[in-house]
């Protein structure tokens, strides 16, 4: 996915740390175990967000166990392992990964379609067995990309509207909570995560889209023509990032998340808005490794 | 339910710990912080739960004397006031009841676009969590009716973050320096009107 959704680390304890490590080191293992060696590729800190949350609500069996890896060969690390949430988020990723692919492929040109072509290929057996599993949310995706491919043609003066079809697709994954009082939360913090992701990343390809004249749904809002248009769609787009964060926020307050929750707050209170920042900045391009895979 | 668990104490704790975390929880549900939010009425529940947790405890512990703590209201946002036509009334109506598509099918369907109308339908984008096309039309109906303060509070709600979220995310709220400023302009004026003078300059 992109990346985005992650802690801020300085206001984080040793040990909150220490447990978000260990389940994106799990995520990453459960990925290689579900869908082989090069499914790493698609592990994100977005969907280590997703399997935190799901793991919060569901309160399903947590075990720590010590592994090595590519990453770390000689140290083993703590890692979760055996947790229902990781298998979610790993089916997710390969899900959305999966469908982004496609859409790349329809969009870009030549090596680039090229290569979104043939590394959907690839993921083709494994996004059936994932979508097997999940088959309303693989649905939900599907549908939402062709409805943003809609919008993007029509080239929809609507920032509301575009970040919608991709928020309501996240929604989806929470269709499986059964009691009420839970879904809805978690509904809402996928949407307006979701909502985030989509605007945060839209300012980030603001320059890049800006060159090429491609669709990007902060343009096509506020008529940026030049970089120097983008200081008036700044504020505007700060403000409605926080609010997403916010309601996020709110909606995370009527959850029991269990251990997940020290880090699922620090992540929707601070990690948002200092992520948006730094994007608006533009000092996360700089940055080597986005860990957004792919 | 254990009244101590809902609050997060021990039985153990002393009165001042338990109204501290009665306090904080108050404050994370408060209804300041659920304004337009569709998750208004699950807060109301815990705000419920935890006042009847707190009654419970000092009842228990003052053997009979209700200390009743914060009265809240959800009242989730007043869309009832001064309207215009009442086909708008109607309309609040179906914003109020959250019925938000019957509300956006209402105003398509109105040939009156003004200021009115803009507000209303910023509210149903509001309500959908829609915060860029809210705002814009806050905007528009502010920008075509400035006097209305309706219209203005709600595009100074789209302004800005509630103080929850700001504290916790560790910005204050507060302009510090401007309360100084202005409580020692205040202090200036008393003095003149006593015949002193604070600051000698104005």
């Amino acid at each position: 996915m992109f990346g985005y959704v992650r802690p801020y680390k300085p206001e984080m304890k040793v040990r909150e740390f220490e447990s978000f490590r260990a389940m994106y080191c799990g995520l990453c293992h459960t990925l290689k175990a579900r869908y082989g060696f090069g499914s790493r590729m698609l592990l994100s800190y977005d969907m280590c967000f997703m399997a935190l949350l799901m793991s919060g609500v569901t309160s399903c069996g947590i075990k720590t166990c010590y592994k090595r890896c590519v990453v770390s060969p000689f140290r083993k690390r703590a890692c979760i392992n055996e947790n229902l949430a990781l298998d979610f988020a790993a089916d997710c990723s390969v899900i959305l990964t999966y469908w982004k692919l496609r859409d790349s492929a329809h969009d870009e040109k030549g090596m680039r379609a090229m290569t979104a072509r043939f590394t959907a290929w690839l993921l083709k057996r494994k996004y059936r067995k994932a979508s097997a599993q999940l088959p309303a949310f693989a649905g939900a995706v599907e549908q939402g990309i062709r409805r943003l491919d809609e919008l993007e043609r029509e080239n929809t003066p609507s920032l509301d509207r575009a970040a919608d079809a991709f928020a309501a697709m996240m929604k989806k994954a929470a269709v499986g909570i059964a009691e009420e009082k839970v879904r809805r939360p978690v509904e809402q913090i996928l949407y307006h995560v979701g909502r985030w992701v989509y605007i945060t990343d839209a300012w980030d390809d603001l320059q890049d889209d800006l060159k090429s004249g491609s669709y990007n749904a902060i343009i096509a809002r506020f008529e940026v023509k030049t970089p120097e248009g983008m200081a008036e769609a700044r504020e505007a787009v700060r403000l409605t990032l926080l609010q997403s964060a916010q309601t996020a926020a709110a909606a995370s307050e009527l959850l029991d998340l269990g251990r997940s929750e020290p880090i699922v707050k620090n992540i929707l209170y601070m990690g948002l808005p200092a992520m948006a920042e730094s994007v608006m900045e533009g000092t996360t391009k700089q940055r080597s490794s986005r860990h957004g895979s792919i | 339910m254990d009244p101590y668990r809902v609050l997060g104490v021990s039985p153990n704790a002393s009165d001042d710990e338990v109204k501290k975390a009665y306090r904080e929880l108050a404050r994370k549900y408060h209804p300041d912080n659920y304004v337009n939010n569709p998750l208004a009425d699950l807060a109301q529940e815990k705000m419920k739960e935890i006042n009847e947790a707190y009654d419970q405890i000092t009842k228990q512990r003052a053997s009979g004397s209700s200390s009743g703590g914060y009265q809240n209201t959800y009242s989730s946002g007043s869309y009832t006031q001064n309207t215009g036509s009442p086909a708008f009334a109607r309309v609040r109506q179906l914003i109020m009841a959250g019925n938000l598509d019957a509300a956006e099918q209402e105003l398509t369907a109105s040939a009156d676009h003004g200021a009115e109308w803009h507000f209303l339908m910023g509210s149903v984008y509001l309500r959908r969590g829609w915060y860029d096309e809210a705002r814009r039309y806050f905007q528009n109906a502010c920008s075509m009716d400035p006097n209305n303060m309706e219209y203005r509070m709600a595009l100074q709600n789209m302004n800005q973050t509630s103080a929850y979220y700001n504290q916790n995310r560790g910005v204050s709220n507060g302009g510090g320096f401007c309360d100084v400023c202005s409580s020692l302009l205040v202090a200036d004026c008393c003095c003149e009107c006593m015949g002193g003078d604070l600051i000698p300059c104005c």
